[in-house]
């Protein structure tokens, strides 16, 4: 994972390696070339020194021959010609020289003529052994010796040697006269380096620790640097009393000498030092310089940073307004012009969400979310009284089924146009969903308030629709609910004013609106009892069946029996069907129960009929719902083969709502059903559409006029004409006539009249539990027979 | 944090460097050199220095002493029995317990007393008074006592033929030496019925007056000289009884026996009898060897002291080097328990006293070259 880093810290250490790197770079390139520059250079100043200082020694030397050469041509010419010249003349040379310390005239054989200073131990001696006799005699060139100790001096010395004649000039020279004139030349040079000269052997002629002179010590390393002495610039360094010391060396071109100028490498450590301190304290400078530098850009750059968090954050907490920041760099400039792009974008991409959130398409209008959301801010605003009004589309679905679907969708856009139209102050509309609006209106001051809005809504919209040369009227069931008298939050509310909108719906054309009342609520709560314990009501044969017989109008003969379900609650006792037919097919609960109904309405006739020896018909509601289950004609069938009982016997009752959702399906079933033998009976004829369309095109054997035509019948005289027509109707179509709710003799007579074929009522008898089947047809049976009589 | 780190690793590593440096670096095993290396007598001590350094060199080059480098503290004793004793005691208080030295036996008299009461060793190459023999000291000598150059002496002067009277120059600074070689000469020719008829003491300074001593001795008419002198005085002697055409045979002790002696002779020095303490002729290869690089080193033959010391180093150092707990006490025994040492030319064979016995050999000067007599 990649490591996050401080902005800061990674600017700082980053300035920093970038000076650092370079600087100790250049150092670690640069020490090792100062370094050899400065030994290249210490050499070449050595070497110059030490060819200096040979040089010097040469001239010393050739001075010190010239003066046996002037001894030579003095003696050659004459001028010294007998001992006592000779003597003081070579005392003379002594007194005048600081480095010789003596003279000696040697003859052919070797023997010691003339000595200065005056010896009488060497006047005389043989000098046969020593090398400044013989060799000088052998080849005829001057001649140094090597050092030895003086028996005169006690000190270090050398002798020259010239040939003279056929004998040899012999001159002593003092070392230590010797190191003090070279020591005088090197102190010209400073003290950082010390001189030494060795002989042919490397045995010290000249040191500034004189001892060495003293004890003819040899140059420790003499071996290794003399013999590369020709070869050219190698540097020679060795170590000397624990200390490096770089070796330079020079020749003394006229004795077999050798001059070494030895350097501590110290005074090079010393200037490398103070190099590398030097850029140290340049680094470390930098480094404070760089820190400085960028501390003060990084003030800017975290200023602008700062800036960009603070308001993105509040950007980040919803409040999508521009960055806006005084920065001072270009990127800044371009990323907050980016991100205020970005900003606008979201913005707009959000007010587009919101329009598709908060807003229906269809109607313009807000929708249930924007509904919730302002309903619930008003109510945490608590701004004194708020009506929520429900109004729902009287038949919506109605005008889609008859106009097509874009019709109503075209109804909706003018509707909503329309309502944006009447600008609704104190509060807003909204579509929920379907044809269901909600007109929230706040600053109520007494609830009676909402029915002036609800009149000024009616007002716009009962105006015709018109599409296509198609004009519609609307007609509207309105529910309110008052916040807070009936409910303190958004559900609540919505629910109660839908609740009041389908009371209202239920109330019909009596009331076109109705306020939520808290019985509503009881009303709902049990509903949802009901709902809930209707599962398993089923399995715990809570349901049963009561029958009511349907009689022969002209012999009171017994036709068979309307199967009708009961629903005997535990916790609310008997349930009319009234109340839970309507939630069952909501649920989809009619569905089994439906069924189960049929079968055991079924099985009971088969029962009662092979009992009495009776060919009595049942008659079975079925609810739309059922009749839309594609397996519904099979299912009847399974049911008609496992009772045995003959499908004629079986009569389907249907209402007329089963047509509202498509005649074409509602016809196929028709068939299906019909060609399995059943009867098909229209029920509750009167209260609904009552088309008579249906009534030409749909193989429907019985009528079943709707009790409150039974109800009205004695009322007016019209009523009886509309239902001796609807009988002959019937009649004339081939349908069987049930009139239901007969209660009274007068009815029944008044029904005879006009010729109607079966009645149903509590005239004849309630609807009764299985067990008192058999009694009641023993009971008809009877009163048939006394009839007959 | 991450940098800290490092630094403080780099410093762990560093100090471990110095600390393992230090520690492999091994304390060198130092001794203690000490001769008179300045002044007229100082041929011998320089000499014997040469052959230290040889010995040295040679060691350090073979890897030191059990892989220590051996470091020499040179001090010169300028032949002075006081100055010797005070560079003694400097070399003790310099934590020193090993000396090579002295190379006079007059500087025995201060110095041996003074080791002796110290935990030290002392190596002698070439002391040769013989009271320095025979004693249960803490020095060790490579040499034979003197009295073996008395015995050849005498033994030269019966080959000889030379009459019975001898006269005797000798060194006075140097007694311990000179001394007793003369009195042991007096005492090997008494049997033989030899005598010394004549003997002075001298001390050597630059006003010597050779001449007079010469002629003295050539007055007693003696039938031999026996010079008991260094090198250069041997030759200054020689050159006046050659100036003073003497015929009389002279006869030098092993301290004369250097260089010098034919550098400062010449001709004066030629038919001189000496005793000498090496075989200059000697075909042992590990004294071929030394010769070889003695000669590349210092551009000269080595001498008796060269050798001598050469070896006194060589005792020390291989006795150093195979002593587990090396100090002057075990190494000091572990000598004298071995007792057998190869020299350069021959072996060494060193007595339970540390007392050296060496062979001894007689040369005569001819051609201006040493020359073993026959």
């Amino acid at each position: 994972m990649k490591r996050i880093k401080k902005l800061r810290d990674f600017i700082l250490i980053n300035n920093m390696l970038s000076i650092i790197i370079p600087l100790i770079l250049v150092g670690v390139l640069a020490t090792p070339i100062i370094y050899d520059y400065l030994r290249k250079d210490m050499d070449q100043k050595n070497t110059m020194i030490a060819a200096t200082i040979a040089q010097r020694m040469a001239d010393f030397m050739d001075d010190s021959f010239q003066e046996l050469e002037q001894i030579n041509d003095l003696l050659d010419d004459g001028t010294l010609k007998d001992e006592t010249t000779i003597q003081r003349y070579l005392n003379g040379m002594l007194e005048n020289s600081d480095s010789i310390e003596g003279f000696e005239i040697l003859d052919g054989q070797g023997i010691v003529k003339n000595t200065a200073p005056q010896n009488a131990n060497i006047l005389g001696a043989n000098r046969t052994g020593q090398p400044f006799f013989t060799e000088p005699k052998a080849t005829g060139k001057p001649f140094v010796s090597s050092s030895f100790i003086s028996q005169q001096t006690g000190q270090p010395t050398i002798t020259i040697a010239i040939p003279h004649g056929d004998g040899v000039l012999v001159a002593y020279l003092n070392l230590e006269e010797i190191s003090m004139l070279s020591g005088n030349h090197i102190r010209t040079f400073g003290d950082t380096v010390t001189v030494a000269i060795t002989d042919g052997n490397g045995v010290f002629i000249s040191h500034p620790d004189i001892t060495k002179v003293f004890q003819r010590e040899i140059e420790a390393n003499y071996q290794a640097i003399h013999p590369e002495a020709k070869t050219g610039d190698q540097i020679h360094a060795f170590t000397y009393e624990g200390k490096t010391a770089m070796v330079s060396h020079a020749d003394v071109i006229n004795a077999d000498w050798h001059v070494f100028v030895y350097e501590s490498y110290d005074s090079i450590y010393g200037a490398l030092r103070s190099f590398v301190g030097m850029m140290l304290l340049f680094t470390l400078l930098l480094v404070l310089l760089s820190r400085f530098v960028a501390r003060l850009v990084f003030k800017d750059i975290n200023h602008s940073f700062g800036e960009l968090n603070r308001q993105t954050k509040e950007i980040a907490a919803g409040d999508y307004h521009p960055i806006d920041t005084d920065n001072r760099f270009d990127e800044f400039d371009q990323l907050t012009t980016n991100f205020n792009g970005m900003v606008a974008s979201v913005k707009e991409r959000d007010d587009a969400l919101k329009v598709l959130a908060y807003y229906d398409p269809q109607t313009r209008l807000p929708n249930a979310a924007y509904l919730t959301e302002q309903l619930s801010q008003l109510i945490q605003n608590n701004e004194g009284k708020i009506a929520v009004i429900c109004f729902d589309i009287h038949n919506f679905k109605r005008i889609n089924d008859t106009y097509g679907p874009s019709f109503g969708d075209k109804i909706l856009e003018m509707m909503g146009a329309r309502l944006l139209a009447l600008n609704c102050a104190h509060g807003f509309v909204a579509r929920i969903n379907g044809s269901n609006f909600i007109r929230v209106l706040t600053e109520l001051e007494q609830a009676d308030d909402a029915l002036v809005e609800i009149e000024r809504l009616q007002g716009v919209l009962n105006h015709a629709m018109t599409y296509h040369e198609n004009n519609v009227y609307l007609r509207f069931h309105v529910g309110i609910a008052i916040y807070p008298d009936d409910a303190l939050d958004v559900e609540e509310l919505l629910q109660y004013a839908n609740t009041a909108a389908d009371i209202a719906k239920q109330q019909g054309r009596r009331s076109q609106h109705a306020f939520f009342e808290s019985a509503m609520k009881q009303n709902l709560i049990r509903n949802m009892t009901l709902e809930n314990s209707m599962r398993s009501a089923l399995k715990n044969n809570e349901f049963f069946l009561q029958y009511q017989p349907q009689i022969d109008v002209r012999n009171k003969k017994i036709r068979g029996f309307e199967a009708l379900i009961r629903w005997d609650h535990p916790q609310l006792g008997r349930v009319s069907p009234l109340e839970f037919i309507h939630i069952a097919e909501t649920t989809g609960m009619i569905v089994p129960i439906g069924a189960w109904v049929l079968e055991t309405a079924c099985r009971q006739i088969v029962a009662i009929n092979q009992k009495m020896a009776t060919e009595l018909m049942i008659s079975v509601n079925v609810s739309p719902v059922q009749l839309s289950q594609e397996n519904f004609p099979a299912m009847v069938a399974e049911v008609l083969k496992r009772c045995k009982l003959e499908p004629s016997l079986l009569e389907l009752e249907i209402t007329e709502n089963l047509f509202i959702n498509s005649f074409e399906e509602a016809s196929s079933i028709f068939k299906s059903l019909k060609a399995i033998g059943i009867r098909m009976s229209l029920d509750d004829f009167g209260t609904g559409y009552s088309s008579l369309a249906y009534l030409k095109n749909l193989p429907i054997d019985t009528l079943k006029i709707d009790q409150a035509f039974t109800r009205d019948l004695l009322i007016r005289k019209s009523n009886e004409n509309l239902m001796e027509s609807i009988i002959m109707m019937a009649h004339i179509l081939h349908m069987d006539v049930i009139v239901e709710g007969v209660e009274e003799l007068e009815q029944l007579d008044c029904l005879k009249i006009y010729q109607c074929d079966h009645v149903q009522g509590y005239y004849f008898s309630r609807p009764i539990d299985e067990s008192q089947l058999e009694a009641l047809l023993n009971q008809l049976i009877d009163a048939q027979a006394q009839d007959l009589d | 944090m991450k940098s800290k780190k490092l630094f403080s690793t780099l410093v762990l590593l560093s100090v471990t460097v110095l600390c393992l440096s230090s520690c492999l670096a091994q304390k060198p095993v130092l001794i203690g050199f000490v001769a008179s290396l300045t002044g007229s007598t100082s041929e011998l001590g320089v000499n014997g220095r040469n052959g230290l350094l040889m010995a040295v060199e040679e060691v350090n080059a073979a890897g030191g002493v059990n892989g220590k480098a051996v470091e020499v503290v040179i001090k010169d004793d300028q032949n002075n029995p006081e100055v010797g004793l005070a560079v003694d005691r400097e070399l003790q208080e310099a934590g020193i317990s090993f000396i090579v030295g002295h190379m006079t036996s007059n500087m025995a008299t201060l110095s041996v007393p003074f080791v002796n009461s110290q935990d030290m060793l002392m190596i002698n190459p070439t002391m040769s008074a013989t009271t320095l023999f025979g004693q249960d000291d803490h020095v060790i000598g490579v040499i034979s006592p003197n009295s073996d150059q008395a015995a050849v002496i005498k033994e030269s002067m019966v080959k000889d033929s030379v009459g019975k009277k001898v006269a005797v120059i000798y060194e006075s600074q140097n007694l311990a030496y000179t001394k007793t070689v003369k009195d042991r000469i007096a005492q090997e020719i008494a049997p033989v019925g030899g005598q010394i008829i004549y003997e002075e003491a001298f001390l050597a300074s630059n006003s010597t007056n050779y001449l007079d001593i010469a002629k003295r001795v050539l007055s007693t008419q003696s039938d031999s000289i026996v010079i008991l002198v260094s090198s250069f005085d041997a030759a200054m002697f020689c050159q006046q009884f050659y100036k003073l055409n003497n015929q009389t045979p002279i006869y030098l002790a092993a301290w004369s026996m250097n260089n010098d002696l034919l550098l400062q002779g010449g001709a004066a020095v030629e038919g001189v009898t000496i005793t000498s303490l090496i075989d200059l002729e000697s075909q042992a290869p590990a004294y071929m060897a030394f010769r070889d690089n003695y000669l590349k080193k210092y551009g000269a033959e080595p001498t008796f002291a060269a050798v001598y010391t050469y070896e006194a180093t060589m005792l020390l150092l291989n006795t150093v080097a195979e002593t587990a707990n090396p100090n002057p006490e075990t190494v000091k025994q572990a000598i004298l328990q071995k007792g057998i040492y190869p020299g350069l030319q021959n072996e060494i064979t060193i007595d339970g006293y540390g007392d050296a016995s060496r062979t001894i050999y007689e040369y005569v000067v001819k051609n201006g070259q040493f020359t073993k007599a026959e």
